[in-house]
């Protein structure tokens, strides 16, 4: 079988789809289905024999370093991502030559660009925020490529100070710029608050988002609402906020859509929990996607100006790991993880103002599949993807 | 074997009465207190009610429990969804009569916050230096947290005629996770930091209740011209405490001056149980306090 694509991005300048897969990254033509270029780590055969150094002999397989995060700078000029195991920023230019890797003390779990395209800011598992400059004097690219898998203690990050911190794992972050200029970071966390944090004066914290119960995985600012955020995780609704003010405008009830015949007080099902891992906007449409991962369901909503409202329109049903939008006539990317059918891991779809999926190009999304990717033994080769619902907090004492 | 096993027997029959009997002398205690609690955290004593005798202050005894808490861990903690959702009437029930949403006029606020509590002296004596302000300790430790509870409950009981002590409370809680749950923004004049756990291991220094990033947190729940208190016996951790807050754009650090006048520090210094312990051992305290600035344009 073929390893699952576990992340998407579209750079809409160049009309590039990058995938991350497993530990590699390719840049496909979203056009003609062609394979631009292709990212793979270093190879560690010309590496000593491993000594005995316990913990990280373990590490040195790089088996599991895949990209948990990818995301293309506003300008299209890098495309970056974050790995697991070395816990790596990864900076790649256009070509998917290496711009910038930086080893951090903790495993990243979040990143967005700011809109110049200037700095990455990263969120950890500890709850720490750093911003990195894109294009970092100190890990100029002749260092990066043979360094990737060397970096050292030394170099690891341990000399940026973080900007912000939440004392929990920080799941979903991103840079806001409102039209004056002015820049906010807002960041999620296991322990179900969202801030709102000046940037980059960010000892300054705004305001607290304060009405989940439970962990709060993602964040969404739609395009044509920009006071508007949408966020999810485990509770069972999304959160419609105000994020100028903090006003809770809305909880949208997601759990009568995943578990319709059931009575939420029935007892017979105690795992009918909601785990929302991906919210996208189609801003042409106006619609937000929100995926639950444990239902495996696509919800898709209209968000209304006058009153603010997101009105449920629409499901559909599929094993996805993420989405991307092209921005244009509804176009969507996705990437499809399922066990029966492991030759089509993308599939290109039209959402129509209704919420209605349509699948097109099938020829092209043939094509890029069967370029994509590479072949595993089994699906055992694959990390955990659908892991987002282990965020639920289980209390020791 | 079987004369081990009888050794054994003999062992354990022999070491055993006593520290039963205590640990069951314990458990009674605990729980008498617990139902007391219960029943009287509530309670507004009246002056003139002689039904009753006094109740008792708490021995601390009862109460001992391991010095350091993983403020990481998922503790299972009470705390509201936001400021507004939290029932203040339950630790107030004198000065706050009603629960929220059915008040009409405005109700105080918490003001001062004692941050790791522990046994509650720095609160007591607060209690009565500010009578007009309510005063909050928060304490990650369960059996501290009772103890301090009970000893209000006491004092509360003891001191009906004055009315005093009615504007103190404990309340379990990561302060480090959830202080935003509970306090809005610029709800605070002061916050104490008495004798934190000083977390030597350099692994363990985001375990520390002052670091860059939770005190971007204390300037958010302070008021412009706010005060954070901070005292300790550990130079290492003063010299940390100092810098963090310092290096901090919000917070400038007050003058020895002002430190000599302020009725708080003299508090700090003798009222707090773990500055009664220095003191006995006639070791080192180190203060620090930095007053709260005004946001930047």
């Amino acid at each position: 079988m073929k390893h699952p694509i576990q992340k998407l991005a579209y750079d809409r300048t160049s009309k590039a789809l990058y995938l991350a897969v497993g530990e590699r990254i390719q840049k496909f033509d979203s056009v003609t289905g062609e394979l631009r270029n292709q990212w793979i780590p270093p190879a560690q055969e010309n590496r000593e024999p491993a000594e005995p150094k316990t913990k990280k002999a373990k590490i040195e397989d790089n088996k599991h370093n895949v990209f948990r995060t990818l995301t293309c700078s506003p300008d299209g000029q890098y495309v970056v991502g974050s790995t697991d195991e070395q816990k790596s920023l990864v900076v790649l230019d256009a070509y998917l030559r290496v711009v910038n890797v930086r080893n951090f003390p903790k495993r990243p779990s979040a990143i967005d660009i700011t809109s110049d395209s200037s700095t990455v800011i990263l969120g950890d598992k500890f709850g720490d925020v750093y911003a990195v400059p894109i294009c970092d004097l100190a890990h100029p690219p002749s260092a990066g490529l043979s360094k990737i898998s060397e970096a050292s203690e030394s170099e690891s990050g341990s000399e940026l100070e973080p900007i912000l911190g939440h004392v929990s794992m920080l799941v979903d972050l991103l840079v806001t710029e409102d039209q004056r200029g002015m820049r906010h970071i807002i960041s999620s966390d296991r322990d179900e608050h969202v801030r709102v944090t000046k940037y980059p004066e960010s000892y300054v914290i705004e305001r607290f988002c304060l009405g989940h119960e439970q962990f709060v995985s993602q964040l969404l600012i739609p395009k044509w609402s920009p006071n508007t955020l949408i966020s999810g995780g485990g509770d069972d609704f999304l959160a419609h906020w105000d994020w100028t003010t903090g006003e809770l405008l809305e909880k949208v009830d997601i759990y009568s859509i995943l578990y319709p015949k059931s009575d939420k007080n029935g007892s017979e099902e105690q795992s009918q929990e909601a785990a929302v891992s991906g919210i996208w906007q189609v801003p042409e449409r106006r619609l937000v996607i929100a995926y639950d991962e444990t239902v495996k369901l696509l919800l898709i909503f209209k968000l209304h100006n006058e009153p603010r409202k997101l009105e449920y329109l629409n499901s559909f049903s599929s094993s996805i790991l993420d989405v991307a939008m092209t921005g244009n006539n509804g176009e969507v990317w996705l990437s499809i993880d399922d066990p029966c059918d492991s030759q089509q891991l993308i599939r290109k779809f039209i959402i129509s103002e209704q919420g209605e999926l349509t699948a097109i190009d099938s020829e092209l999304t043939q094509t890029i599949s069967d370029k994509a990717s590479f072949t595993i033994a089994s699906r055992d080769d694959v990390v955990a993807l659908h892991s987002v619902a282990l965020l639920r907090k289980h209390a020791e004492h | 074997m079987a004369d081990d096993q009888n050794s054994q027997l003999v062992r354990e029959g022999s070491s055993t009465p006593g520290s039963t009997s205590n640990k069951r002398k314990r458990a009674d205690y605990r729980q008498t207190q617990q139902e007391r609690r219960q029943e009287l955290k509530t309670v507004v004593f009246e002056g003139n009610d002689k039904s009753q005798d006094n109740i008792k202050l708490p021995k601390k005894k009862y109460y001992r429990q391991r010095a350091h808490s993983n403020p990481f861990s998922d503790h299972l903690l009470e705390y509201p969804i936001s400021p507004g959702h939290m029932d203040w009437h339950k630790l107030y029930p004198a000065l706050i009569p009603t629960k929220p949403g059915t008040a009409t006029e405005i109700v105080k606020k918490v003001e001062i916050v004692d941050v790791g509590c522990g046994f509650g002296g720095l609160l007591v004596s607060l209690a009565t230096e500010f009578p007009d302000k309510l005063i909050l300790g928060m304490e990650i430790r369960v059996q501290v947290t009772h103890y301090v509870e009970d000893r209000i409950i006491a004092l509360r009981q003891q001191h009906a005629i004055q009315g005093t002590y009615n504007n103190i409370a404990v309340l379990r809680a990561n302060a480090m996770k959830f202080l935003p749950n509970f306090f809005e923004k610029g709800q605070l004049s002061k916050m104490f930091f008495c004798f934190p756990d000083p977390h030597f291991k350099l692994r363990k220094h985001k375990a520390r209740i002052v670091t860059s990033t939770l005190t971007s947190e204390y300037a958010f729940l302070l008021r412009p011209g706010g005060i954070v208190y901070t005292i300790t016996d550990v130079l290492d951790l003063h010299q940390w405490m100092v810098k963090h807050l310092e290096a901090h754009a919000l917070f400038k650090r007050l003058s020895k001056e002002w430190e000599d006048e302020d009725p708080c520090v003299k508090i700090m210094r003798k009222d707090t149980e773990e500055g009664k312990k220095v003191e006995r051992n006639k070791g080192d305290k180190w203060v620090a306090c930095f007053v709260r600035l005004d946001d930047p344009e």
